[in-house]
């Protein structure tokens, strides 16, 4: 991309546990407040972008339809628009918006992910589970098909393949909360100790509870533009390189190796098409829905060797005064859940200088979400890089 | 940063103190239940009658699970073939809430290898052992249960069946 492409808008609604706001309310609370970020107009909008394509029928965690956000800001016609399943996670409302400015269909792409909490946490989002096709079918009747249980086959093998210990992955939560308990939009206000998160009770062992990102009622909305018609916003940041590729396979439970994550494909993609290097990067924002994904990102990013990622944050690493400090809003696990946008929010504030905790000077950042065969990552800019 | 060597270290296997004995269900009622579709009923045929079927290619020989429409190392064409269904343990979540329907916890999660095919994963639960017995690597035997029109495979440890490997 080489900065061809701009953020040029961020903003986020309330977050809460119950705020009482429809998953379509909550989406136009974080679109106006981008609009308004970016100084455009809705009629200036002509693509739409979200995650994930909505089902029917529908449940509050899916969002929104395309067409209630689309009416709702009474947005002229447009020249692009998607809804997207996971294969590159969250971001893949991103990924196809990025691709679609590049390649020229629009000028300025609304993209957003709203929700409401997720009720039934621990179970996948299906609506009926009482007949299940496809990988559900070998995975739901033994309960294995999702949340905190798929989440933990991955944590077992990164501690069986590299020693990780459960300290290691909760050092990732305390690192979270500490942040969190600075940010005031943040759901969770209070910072935890490794022994509280110790002591706190198994969801699917070896995860804990405190390893689970916390679900809120929340949205996220982001506007990428065209950097040619970007005069016309303010507080661009440049997006360098975007990372997408399950790898090997697109199943979590047939995935062969689970120490590792498609997080591996997706930042060799990203790394390969720019001259910037792990070490160039100040500040990153990586996925955290299970402590354990956030080692693998920071592992496969090349921030640390692999399976070093327990360690590096064990030692202190992840925090202000260390050489690469994460998730500074508080991520998901403190922050509260706004999957995967919230990572690339955070990191366009940090280019601009207007984070909560602002890690100083900080130049280039990265944002991660998803695990297993599901990620992507993308490496913004606060100026463009010459070649 | 990437200059770092990695530090020695002494590898921390996931051990739980939690030594409950987890038996295998007597009913199925309540769990999802898997429909068959012309590529996976061979599959489900075979667990009815305690047999384990993978497809085999007929090109390398090599079997692929979950069945699809060919092989998946090669992409040629698949037969169904029983094969032993003896596994070792890829890796568990041990789960003290219910990630699916109808189970009772806590139960064991896991994935397995068959022998026949190391690559290959198959998801079920490791059951009639206690939860601090399981561990990744760990070889496993199957344990067919049925409970009117659905059978499921269950993996118990090897020496549970009389086999101390």
């Amino acid at each position: 991309m080489h900065g061809q492409v701009c953020v040029t808008g961020v903003g986020t609604s309330v977050i809460g546990r119950d705020t009482g706001l429809s998953e379509g309310a909550l989406a136009l609370e974080a679109c106006r407040a981008a609009l308004n970020d970016a100084g455009l107009q809705a009629s200036d909008i002509d693509g739409l972008s979200m995650y994930p394509f909505r089902n029917s029928p529908p449940t509050p965690f899916a969002g929104p339809s395309l067409d209630y956000v689309h009416r709702s800001l009474g947005m002229p016609t447009l020249r692009w628009a998607q809804a997207t399943t996971g294969e590159n996670a969250q971001l893949g409302a991103i990924v196809l918006a990025v691709n679609a400015l590049y390649a020229g269909q629009c000028d300025h792409v609304l993209c957003f992910r709203a929700h409401r909490r997720q009720q039934r946490r621990f179970l996948p989002t299906t609506s009926d589970l009482t007949e299940v096709w496809d990988e559900d079918a070998w995975t739901m009747p033994y309960g294995v098909g999702g949340g905190a249980a798929r989440g933990a086959l991955w944590a077992t093998r990164h501690m069986y393949k590299y020693g990780t210990t459960q300290a290691q992955m909760g050092s990732v939560c305390v690192n979270a909360r500490a942040y969190a308990a600075h940010n005031p939009a943040a759901y969770w206000r209070t910072e935890i100790s490794l022994d509280e998160y110790l002591d706190s009770r198994w969801v699917a062992a070896p995860l804990k509870l405190l390893d689970c990102d916390y679900p809120v009622d929340g949205a996220t909305a982001l506007i990428f533009s065209r950097r040619d018609v970007a005069s016309t916003t303010r507080k661009a940041v440049y997006v360098e390189s975007v990372g997408t590729g399950p790898g090997h396979s697109l199943s979590w439970s047939s995935w062969a190796e689970k120490s590792q994550m498609a997080s591996r494909q997706a930042a060799a993609t990203m790394w390969g098409r720019t001259k910037l290097q792990p070490s160039d990067v100040d500040v990153a924002q990586l996925y955290d829905g299970f402590s354990i994904f956030t080692l693998s990102w920071l592992e496969d990013l090349g921030f640390v060797p692999e399976g070093q990622g327990g360690r590096y944050f064990e030692d202190g690493g992840g925090r202000l005064d260390s050489r690469l400090p994460v998730n500074t809003d508080g991520g998901q696990l403190g922050m509260g859940r706004l999957h995967g946008f919230g990572k690339v929010a955070e990191a366009v504030r940090q280019l601009r200088s207007e984070a909560v905790t602002q890690v100083p000077g900080a130049e280039v950042a990265v944002a991660s979400a998803g695990g297993g065969p599901s990620c992507a990552c993308v490496l913004l800019t606060a100026a463009p890089v010459t070649s | 940063v990437n200059q770092a060597l990695p530090r020695v270290m002494a590898v921390e296997p996931l051990r739980l103190e939690d030594d409950r004995y987890v038996a295998a269900p007597e009913r199925l009622t309540g769990r999802s239940r898997p429909v068959a579709t012309p590529e996976t009923a061979a599959f489900w045929g075979g667990l009815r009658d305690g047999r384990l079927i993978l497809q085999r290619c007929h090109a390398c020989g090599r079997y692929t699970h979950p069945p699809v429409g060919g092989c998946q190392w090669c992409g040629g064409p698949t037969v169904p073939s029983e094969v032993p269904a003896d596994a070792t343990v890829n890796t568990f979540a041990i789960c003290y809430l219910q990630f699916g329907e109808g189970l009772d916890t806590p139960y064991i999660g896991a994935i397995v290898n068959p022998l026949v095919e190391p690559e290959l994963q198959i998801a079920t639960n490791i059951v009639n052992c206690r939860i601090s017995d399981v561990r990744c690597a760990l070889p496993v035997s199957p344990a067919f249960v049925t409970d009117g029109e659905l059978t499921l495979l269950f993996y118990t440890p090897a020496h549970e069946n009389g086999d101390p490997t």
